[in-house]
């Protein structure tokens, strides 16, 4: 057994991510950890790396006790990690990136052609192409991973641990890396793979183990597990049934015809989308975050105009339009972060209640600001939907994130407008206002409101939706109504599984 | 009513010390620095700091003095404050008022007619020339997509060396006494009258106060100061409401330029009668103005303000030197510990505000 962590706890502020979590590796084993966004799997990543420190529990190294204190206390002990974000210098060469911090020097001066000569070996030894000279920036992102294996590989590492790192892949790219960790496990390195991707933990993983809420809820081996049984432990047993009451579908009122989105890089984000909402329903996306529906809403609601396909809001053709006239036409949106797009924290309550209308007949006459219309609306908002506040003029940073979520919520459902894009609506806020925000989305959609509901907590969207649209790796392909609905199945198609 | 009147006072005196808490530190950190110094030199500070206040305020003449040289500070201040508290760090004062002040320069003595209608026509031609050569930086900005400090900041030597060549070469004075004295010729008709005969002071100064309450009105009052506020705070929420930032941008530039470029006019019209090279930089104006809307968190009141105490900081410094013996630059230091605090809560603020947003977005803590 080349490492052991074992009853690992560690709790931040008052969130517990990992409940004593013991787990093994053996030499040139594949281990998995599979699990949702929040399950704890980075938690215990960034302990063994040295970046945390575990509330209690032990870390063994070949039999004997570490404590890691830092980032290279753990590369003294084998230990390296394959970022999901790169750490590399872009404007300089791959040979300077790989021997950075491990250089081979000639007095004070760096011995070029040696280290050159290093990355060469390296590169051959792994079979990992990569040409010395280039400069990183120069690189396709298949190519820069390369890099930081060789990096990690160069500082000696025999335990690899690689975050997501299929996540900023291309298909193609995906193959070639699942061919590299077993190619390098064959040589007796031992990996620990972090994902949620299922297909590829199939492929590769000797061992999976899976989290759920801080603990490890199921070990199996490959041979004995299939990507139904993970999802199933991944996401549990789904019980909350529909809260809403049939009614007669009517008018559309979002319609996205292949929208697809490739990034700079070349890398598929959003393929071939086809969605349609009418008014009287609300629609769900399930999906794990970062399956595309960040970049789906920016494309929706105007924040990014720069894709392809067609999209329609209540009837007027809003393709490659920016925010003003899809809001015009008839949007409103729940942003995704209630501080990083939804508001803005230095301003006062009133201010952050107008945007949006500012321009609008109602608040402005001739560019000037109507004061009183303004504290009449927002007074209102803030009594019907229970913000606590202690005056109008108070700043939004003094808000708690539940009372924010609610003013945010207010404002975009009291535009009234006949479609609604609700990002996690409930994203971080207590019970009390979590219902009342479902409550209010429920009257929404009651009145003849059409709502996008795009939610990581799948029991929400269960609970809220009509329809559910299953997102994944930027592709939709399966559509449930509520009355059809299997969320064991659900799970599956949300994870990656394929069916027939 | 649940929202109580108390309250409401609760919350203007707390946005009231707070907004004057900074400025007050930093004056009063100045001064101890600065009466250190003096100190040092073995000077008596509490004299100094004495002559310092009776010499920038303590006559008529004192006043005069210090308001006169208020005046292009304020509207370099104001300049900047609307484009800094929008988000647009334009450091571009200085080079719109010197194309103001050189053009309204040169049109008043192009023109003839009733000299109300020069004056108009030359802050007209003076505030048209900052407004276009903001407009050139903000297009340069978003076009190229390099940033708006840089570029403002480069744009500054170039509109003095352009104005410089232009009034040694091409408008230069042809009856200046001093053969090299590299000036444009004096203005006769279409200079700004003084409000109080004997004392320098001129209409400038009221142009500026009428600025100061257009543009808190246009701040505080209209849909266009709100976008532009909203902008400055969050840019993304801008964004997501459906503001057009680079109309917004365009817009606020635009303005900032416009009183750059009317604060440069108001003082070749009224207290140098032309345009004399680097008369804009010398009284450094642009910098203090840019330092009275750090002072005063970019609110026009508290920038028409701390121009003027700015100002009389200059005029009390020259008053010491002659009276007690203390050399004038004391009020360079005193400003200079000012900036320093200033920029220190400028930096303190971006720091921290952003780490707070990394925090904020760092949403996969578990």
């Amino acid at each position: 057994m080349i490492l052991e962590m074992k009853n690992i706890v560690k709790v931040y502020d008052r969130v517990v991510a990992n409940k004593n979590v013991s787990i093994t590796l053996e030499k040139g084993e594949i281990l998995a950890i599979v699990g949702e966004n929040g399950a704890g799997k980075s938690t215990l990543m960034k302990i063994l790396y040295g970046l945390e420190r575990p509330n209690s529990g032990e870390i063994y190294i070949n039999g004997k006790k570490q404590v890691f204190r830092n980032p290279s206390d753990a590369m003294k002990q084998g230990i390296g990690m394959v970022q999901q974000h790169f750490m590399l210098f872009d404007t300089m060469t791959v040979t300077e990136n790989i021997i950075y911090n491990n250089e081979i020097s000639k007095g004070v001066f760096l011995d070029i052609d040696a280290n050159r000569k290093k990355v060469r070996e390296l590169s051959k030894r792994y079979m990992l192409e990569v040409d010395p000279d280039k400069l990183v920036k120069d690189c396709p992102v298949g190519v820069q991973q390369r890099i930081e294996i060789l990096k990690i590989l160069h500082q000696n590492a025999d335990i690899l641990i690689f975050d997501e790192p299929s996540s900023v892949l291309t298909p193609i790219e995906v193959d070639e890396l699942l061919k590299t960790m077993k190619r390098l496990s064959n040589m007796g390195k031992s990996i620990i793979l972090i994902t949620h991707k299922l297909g590829e933990v199939m492929e590769v993983a000797d061992r999976i183990v899976v989290m759920r809420d801080g603990e490890v809820v199921a070990e199996k081996r490959r041979e004995e597990t299939s990507i139904e049984e993970l999802s199933y432990f991944m996401i549990g047993r789904q019980t909350t049934s529909p809260v809403i009451k049939d009614l007669e579908p009517c008018k559309e009122v979002l319609s996205v015809k292949n929208l697809s989105k490739v990034d700079e890089s070349g890398k598929k984000l959003l393929g071939n989308i086809n969605i349609s909402v009418r008014g009287g329903e609300i629609v769900g996306i399930a999906g794990v975050s970062g399956n595309g529906q960040s970049e789906l809403i920016k494309c929706i609601t105007g924040l990014d105009t720069d894709y392809t396909g067609k999209i329609e809001v209540c009837g007027i053709n809003v393709t490659n339009k920016g925010v003003g006239f899809i809001r015009k036409a008839g949007l409103a949106h729940i942003p995704e972060d209630r501080y990083y797009w939804g508001s803005a924290k230095e301003a006062t309550i009133a201010e952050n209640v107008l945007m949006g209308d500012e321009n609008t007949e109602r608040f402005s006459k001739k560019g000037l600001l109507n004061f009183r219309e303004i504290r009449k609306h927002v007074y209102r908002i803030v009594e019907n939907y229970g913000v606590k506040v202690s005056f109008l003029a108070q700043k939004m940073k003094e808000l708690s994130g539940g009372n924010a979520q609610k003013l945010i919520v207010a404002r975009e459902i009291e535009k009234k407008t006949p479609f609604l894009v609700a990002c996690e609506p409930t994203r971080g806020i207590d019970v009390g206002a979590m219902e009342f925000i479902h409550e209010k989305l429920i009257e929404k959609r009651n009145n003849g409101g059409g709502i996008l509901l795009i939610s990581s907590e799948l029991s929400e969207i269960l609970k809220l939706s009509d329809r559910i649209y299953v997102i994944y790796e930027g592709r939709i392909e399966h559509e449930f109504t509520n009355k059809n609905l299997d969320s064991r199945k659900l799970g599956f198609l949300m994870l990656g599984g394929k069916t027939a | 009513m649940e929202v109580k009147k108390i309250n409401f006072i609760y919350y203007v005196q707390k946005n009231l010390i707070e907004s004057v808490k900074l400025p007050f530190i930093s004056i009063t950190l100045g001064l101890i620095v600065g009466g250190i110094i003096i100190a040092l030199s073995g000077g008596d500070p509490f004299a100094a700091i004495k002559g310092l206040i009776v010499g920038g305020f303590g006559s008529m003449h004192a006043i005069t003095v210090t308001l006169t040289r208020a005046t292009p500070i304020i509207f370099a201040g104001l300049s900047a404050a609307l484009a800094w508290g929008s988000g647009y760090s334009s450091m571009g004062a200085s080079g719109q008022m010197i194309l103001g002040a050189f053009t309204a320069a040169i049109t008043a003595v192009s023109i003839s007619g009733p000299s109300i209608v020069i004056i108009i026509v030359s802050l007209s031609a003076g505030m048209l020339a900052g407004i276009i050569y903001s407009l050139i930086a903000a297009y340069i900005s978003a076009k190229f997509e390099v940033y708006l400090l840089i570029v403002t900041l480069m744009m500054n030597y170039i509109a003095d060396n352009i104005a410089s060549y232009l009034t040694t070469y091409d408008f230069r004075d042809p009856l200046a006494v001093d053969r090299l004295a590299v000036q444009t010729q004096k203005i006769i008709d279409g200079t700004l009258p003084r409000i109080f005969p004997r004392y320098t002071l001129h209409y400038g100064f009221i142009i500026a106060i009428a600025c100061t309450l257009l543009v808190l009105f246009m701040m505080k009052r209209t849909s266009f100061g709100y976008e532009a506020k909203m902008s400055g705070l969050n840019p993304r929420f801008a964004d997501y409401g459906g503001i057009d930032s680079l109309k917004t941008m365009y817009l606020v530039l635009m303005i900032s330029g416009a009183l750059a470029g009317l604060g440069g006019a108001c003082e070749s019209l009224g207290t140098r009668f032309r345009y004399v090279d680097g008369m804009i930089t010398s009284g450094g104006y642009a910098w203090s103005g840019i330092i009275a809307s750090l002072m005063a968190s970019n609110h026009p009141v508290g920038v028409f303000v701390s121009s003027v105490f700015l100002a009389g900081l200059t005029t009390g410094g020259g008053s010491i030197e002659l009276r007690h013996g203390i050399p004038s630059e004391i009020s360079d230091i005193i400003e200079g510990v000012l900036t320093m605090f200033v920029t220190a809560k400028l930096v303190v603020d971006f720091r921290f505000g952003r780490l707070r947003a990394q925090k904020e977005d760092g949403a996969d803590v578990v």
